[in-house]
C-alpha cells in the first residue's frame, strides 16, 4: 500500500508543495527515486537507507520505490530526506498509519540518521501555511526561524529516532514558542547624529531616501562615503511585517539566517566588494542562486569605489534596477527573486581622488576614462549625485548637537505617504513613468520658467529632465506641498548627476 | 628673391615647371622631423634631388642609407597629377617657402619649412598674432586663463595660434573663436586629419573661421616626433607665445626653447608656487619671461613691436580683469565674490556669508546661468572670466 507524506520544495522564493509516495513491492531490494530529481535528491537513496538503518531500524529485502510529486518541478536540494524516511518508516510499519494529512516534513538527513538544517525554511514554512498545513517538522537548528510564522505549530527535530518515536507516542516533541523576538536590531553605531557636517549630503541622502532614488557619493578618500551610506537604513522607515518576512525568506534561502536571530528586523544595507563576480552579485549558477543585489532587497546596495567596478557587473544592475527584481533564465525555465533595493554608489573624483584641488595629479585623460568607466545607461538610473568632502576641524569639533537619525526618518516617513497617497499604493517618486510625471509633476508658473532655462543651459535629455522633475517632487513632498516650485527645482538641479561625465 | 638673405643663395626656380618637385619633395621628406630649406638648398633645388643618383644622394647631400631608400622610393611612385587632385579635392593649398603668401615671421625663424600645407586661411601678416600654449592636463584654473585669454585677445584683433590640442590650446582656440575672432591651428599630422579627434568641432570651426596649417601633405598621420617640430612653425608664425600652463618638465616647455630660438618674446600668466600645473610658468618668469595677468600685459608687448590697438592697451590694471560688468545684486556679488580661479567647494566657501541654504543654491544657479560662475566638480565651483 502506498503512503503518503508532504514536504516542500522551493523554486527561488516560491514554494510548492511536493507529495511524497512511498511503496513496498516484493522483488530485488532495491530502492528507486522518481518524479524529476535533482542530483542532490537522487543521493537521498544512500543518505535516507544508511540513516534509517542507523536509527536502529531494519531495511526490509524488499523493493522501496519512492515518488516525489508533482512530476513537472524539477526538485533541489536535500530538504526532502525527512520525508522520504517518515515515508518508508510507514510503509514498514514502524510509524502507525496515521494520518499526517496536515503535516509537513523538512530537513536533511546524515548518516547517523540525525536532522541537518536545510536551507529556504523560512519560505518553505510560509508557503506550507498558505497551502493550508497546520504543523511542520523542521530541523532543530532552523526551528527559530520556521516559528516566525505565527499560525504554523513548529515542531523541531533533532533525529530520526526522535522524530519516529513522537509520531508513536504523539508527543515526545514540544512544539516551539513563537519567536517575534528572535529580530536583529538596528545598528546603534549607524546613526546620522555621529556624523559631524556634511550638510549637503545629509540633505541629499534624507532626499534620496524619501523618494527611493538611487545616488552616487562624489568625495574624496576618507571623507565619509560608506560611514554615510550605512545611516540610509536608519532614515528609512521600519519595514513592514510582511516585508520582513520577505527579506528574511531571501536570506533563509541564501543559508544567512543564523539561529538565534532569524528575523531581519532591520532594513539590509549590503555593501559590495569592486572584484565582485557578475553572479554573485546578480545571482546565477546551474540552479540559480540570490545574489547580493536580492539580499539588498527593501535596503540598500552600495557599490563603494563604483568605478573600479567590471563594466559587466554594473552592466548586469541595469535590469534589477528597471525592474525591482532580479530575473535569470535558465533552460529549467524562468527565474526570479525580489530586488527592490535602493542603489548607492560611491567614488572618488579622479583616480588619486583629489580633484578639482590642484593637488590633483590626474591627467585630463585618466580623469576622463575614470569616469567613464560609469556606463551612460546606469547613469540614468542614478537620480541625485551627492557630494561628500572632508569635514573641516570646526566641523568635527562642533559641541552642538546632530540630528539623530530617527529626526530625519520622521520626515521621510511622511514624505513617503504623500506619495502612498498620491499612487494610492507604495509607488516612490523614482519609479514615476513618464505618464504620471506629467501628471504630478507640473512646476509652478515660476518653476516652468526654471525647467525652461535649465533644460536650454544644460542641454538636458529626455531622461535628465525628468530626473530633476521626480527629485524635485521628492523635494516638494519633504516640503509638504503639493506644487513643485522654483526652489524644489533649483535644489533638484543642484542634485543632478548627468554633468558628471562632462565635467572633466 | 628681395628681401631676406635666408630665402635663397643661387636658388632660382620659382618658375611653376618647379614646384612639381617642390610638392614632391614635401611630400616625400616625411622621413626627416625639421624639413628646413637646408636639405634642398645643398641639391641646389628639390628637381636635383629628385633627379640624383642614390650614391649622390648620400654621399655628396648626406642622406643616410634609410632616408636615400625612401627618396628612390617615393619618386619612383610619384604622380603629380594625382597629388595636384588629391590638394583640390581636400581643398588644401600647397605654399612653398617662395610663395608669397608663405608667412613672412616664419621665414624670419633659424630652420622655417619647406612648404606648409593650408586649410582655410593663413594668419594676416599684418595682424598681430599671439600664440597661446600649455598642458593638455590643465587646471580649472588654466582652463578659465585660457578661456579669458583666448577671448580678450580675439576682440582685441589678435590673431589667436594653437596646436589645437586637448586642454589649454584647444580652449584658448575655441574662446577666440567664438569671441568672433580668427584662430589658426598649426597641427603635427596632415591638415586633412583631425588630431586629436575628440577636438573636431574645433578642427571643423578653424577650417571656416581661420585655418589649419601642417609642414605635413595630405594623409599623413601624426607621430610622436611630428610635435617638436610642429611647435617651432607654431612658435614661428607667432610674435609672441603665452604660456598658460605647464608642469615643470612639459612639451610645452620645448616650444618655449623654440620660440626663444626664433626670436619670440614669451609670457607667462603666473600661478600658486605650490601648483604642480604653474611650476612651469614660475620657473619661466624666475628665468627673465613677461608675466601677463591681463590681456592689456600682452597687448602693451604687442605694441611695442609696432602695432597697435584700438582699445586702450594702457589702461590696464590687474582688479579690473576679471570684474565683471553685468549687475549683481549683492547678496549674489557677495556669494560670487566667494570664489575664485581655483575650484572652491560651495558649502566650504558661503559658510560665514549668513545666507541661508536655499538662497545658496539658487544664487549659485543664477550665477552659473549668467557664465560667471561654472560648476567643475560636485559642488565645486570657479568664477569664469567675464565678457
Ligand atoms: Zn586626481
Amino acid at each position: 500500500m502506498v503512503k503518503i507524506v508532504y514536504s516542500a520544495g522551493l523554486k527561488c522564493l516560491e514554494g510548492y508543495i511536493v507529495q511524497v509516495e512511498a511503496d513496498l513491492s516484493d522483488g530485488m531490494p532495491a530502492m528507486d527515486l522518481v518524479g524529476y530529481l535533482g542530483s542532490e535528491v537522487k543521493e537521498a537513496r544512500e543518505r535516507v537507507r544508511t540513516a534509517i538503518k542507523n536509527s536502529g531500524y531494519d531495511m526490509p529485502l524488499k523493493r522501496i520505490t519512492l515518488n516525489l510529486a508533482p512530476a513537472d518541478i524539477k526538485k533541489y536540494g536535500t530538504g526532502f530526506d525527512l520525508a522520504m524516511a517518515v515515508g518508508i518508516l510507514k510503509t514498514l510499519g514502524v510509524i502507525p498509519d496515521r494520518p499526517t494529512e496536515d503535516a509537513v516534513f523538512l530537513g536533511e538527513l546524515n548518516l547517523s540518521g540525525s536532522v541537518c538544517p536545510i536551507r529556504g525554511v523560512l519560505p518553505l514554512v510560509l508557503h506550507a501555511m498558505r497551502a493550508g498545513f497546520k504543523r511542520c517538522y523542521v530541523p532543530k537548528e532552523n526551528a527559530v526561524e520556521a516559528a516566525l510564522v505565527t499560525q504554523m505549530e513548529i515542531l523541531p527535530v533533532s533525529s530520526l529516532a526522535e522524530l519516529a518515536e513522537h509520531l508513536c507516542t504523539e508527543n515526545r516533541i514540544a512544539p516551539i514558542q513563537n519567536s517575534d523576538h528572535a529580530e536583529t536590531l538596528e545598528d546603534e553605531t549607524c546613526d546620522l547624529k555621529y556624523v559631524h557636517g556634511q550638510m549637503i549630503a545629509k540633505r541629499g541622502l534624507e532626499i534620496a531616501a524619501s523618494g527611493m532614488h538611487n545616488v552616487i557619493l562624489f568625495g574624496e578618500p576618507g571623507s565619509g562615503k560608506s560611514m554615510l551610506s550605512k545611516c540610509i537604513p536608519s532614515i528609512l522607515p521600519p519595514m513592514t511585517m510582511e516585508e520582513k518576512l520577505e527579506v528574511s525568506s531571501i536570506y533563509s534561502v541564501a543559508g544567512k539566517l543564523t539561529g538565534t536571530a532569524a528575523l531581519i528586523g532591520k532594513r539590509p544595507f549590503v555593501s559590495v566588494h569592486h572584484t565582485v563576480t557578475d553572479v554573485a552579485l546578480i545571482g546565477g549558477g546551474a540552479y540559480p542562486r540570490a545574489g547580493l543585489a536580492a539580499l539588498a532587497h527593501k535596503g540598500v546596495l552600495f557599490l563603494d569605489e563604483m568605478p573600479e567596478f567590471k563594466r559587466s557587473a554594473l552592466e548586469a544592475l541595469r535590469q534589477p534596477l528597471e525592474d525591482r527584481m532580479i530575473r535569470i533564465s535558465r533552460n529549467l525555465g524562468n527565474f526570479s527573486y525580489p530586488a527592490d533595493f535602493m542603489l548607492v554608489g560611491a567614488m572618488n573624483p579622479c583616480p588619486c581622488g583629489a580633484y578639482p584641488s590642484a593637488s590633483c595629479s590626474c591627467t585630463f585623460v585618466q580623469r576622463k576614462k575614470y569616469l567613464e568607466r560609469l556606463s551612460k545607461p546606469l547613469l540614468d538610473r542614478i537620480d541625485l549625485c551627492i557630494e561628500v568632502r572632508n569635514p573641516s576641524y570646526e566641523e568635527l569639533n562642533l559641541s552642538s548637537l546632530e540630528e539623530d537619525s530617527a529626526t530625519v526618518a520622521k520626515r521621510v516617513k511622511a514624505a513617503m505617504e504623500r506619495q502612498f497617497c498620491r499612487f494610492s499604493k507604495p509607488r516612490f517618486n523614482s519609479q514615476m513613468d513618464a505618464q504620471e510625471i506629467r501628471g504630478f509633476c507640473e512646476p509652478d508658473e515660476e518653476g516652468k520658467k526654471i525647467m525652461e532655462k535649465a533644460f536650454e543651459k544644460y542641454r538636458l535629455s529626455a531622461r535628465g529632465y525628468h530626473r530633476i522633475l521626480k527629485v524635485a517632487r521628492t523635494i516638494a513632498d519633504l516640503d509638504e506641498k503639493e506644487r513643485i516650485g522654483a526652489d524644489h527645482l533649483i535644489e533638484a538641479i543642484r542634485f543632478r548627476n548627468a554633468d558628471l561625465l562632462k565635467m572633466v | 628673391m628681395e628681401g631676406k638673405n635666408e630665402r635663397g643663395k643661387g636658388m632660382e626656380y620659382v618658375k611653376d615647371e618647379d614646384r612639381e618637385y617642390d610638392l614632391w619633395w614635401a611630400v616625400a621628406s616625411e622621413f626627416s622631423g625639421i624639413r628646413s630649406v637646408s636639405d634642398v638648398r645643398k641639391a641646389g633645388s628639390a628637381r636635383g634631388l629628385f633627379f640624383a643618383k642614390e650614391e649622390e644622394l648620400k654621399t655628396r647631400y648626406g642622406f643616410g642609407q634609410k632616408a636615400a631608400e625612401h627618396i628612390i622610393y617615393s619618386r619612383k611612385n610619384w604622380n603629380y597629377e594625382k597629388k595636384m587632385r588629391e590638394l583640390d579635392e581636400k581643398r588644401i593649398r600647397f605654399i612653398p617657402y617662395y610663395d608669397a603668401k608663405y608667412p613672412k615671421r616664419l621665414l624670419q625663424t633659424k630652420g622655417f619649412p619647406f612648404a606648409l600645407f593650408v586649410m582655410g586661411e593663413l594668419p594676416e601678416e599684418n595682424l598681430p598674432a599671439v600664440a597661446l600654449i600649455g598642458a593638455r592636463e590643465c587646471s580649472e584654473y588654466g582652463r578659465s586663463v585660457a578661456a579669458y585669454f583666448g577671448r580678450e585677445l580675439a576682440l582685441a584683433g589678435v590673431n589667436v595660434i594653437s596646436g589645437m590640442a586637448i586642454g589649454i590650446d584647444g580652449i584658448g582656440q575655441q574662446e577666440a573663436l567664438s569671441a568672433g575672432g580668427k584662430s589658426y591651428a598649426v597641427l603635427g599630422c596632415g591638415p586633412d586629419l583631425c588630431y586629436p579627434y575628440a577636438n573636431r568641432k574645433l578642427y571643423e570651426r578653424l577650417k571656416e573661421k581661420g585655418g589649419l596649417l601642417s609642414e605635413y601633405g595630405p594623409g599623413v598621420k601624426a607621430v610622436s616626433w611630428h610635435f617638436p617640430a610642429r611647435n617651432r612653425i607654431l612658435a614661428g608664425i607667432s610674435d609672441l607665445v603665452i604660456v598658460v600652463e605647464a608642469k615643470e618638465k612639459s612639451g610645452t616647455l620645448i616650444t618655449v626653447d623654440m620660440a626663444l630660438d626664433a626670436g619670440r618674446e614669451i609670457m607667462v600668466i603666473p600661478g600658486r608656487i605650490t601648483d604642480p600645473m604653474s611650476m612651469g610658468c614660475n620657473r619661466l618668469w624666475k628665468a627673465g619671461a613677461n608675466v601677463a595677468t591681463c590681456v592689456e600685459d600682452v597687448l602693451m608687448l604687442l605694441k611695442d613691436s609696432g602695432y597697435s590697438f584700438e582699445k586702450n592697451a594702457d589702461s590696464g590694471s590687474d582688479g579690473e580683469t576679471f570684474k565683471n560688468k553685468i549687475h549683481l545684486e549683492s547678496e549674489e556679488e557677495l556669494v560670487y565674490s566667494c570664489f575664485d580661479l581655483y575650484a572652491k567647494n560651495a558649502e566650504e566657501a558661503l559658510k560665514n556669508t549668513g545666507i541661508s541654504y536655499q538662497d545658496r543654491l539658487r544664487i549659485l544657479t543664477e550665477l552659473e546661468w549668467k557664465g560667471l560662475l561654472r560648476e567643475v566638480g560636485c559642488g565645486y565651483y570657479v568664477q569664469t572670466p567675464s565678457l
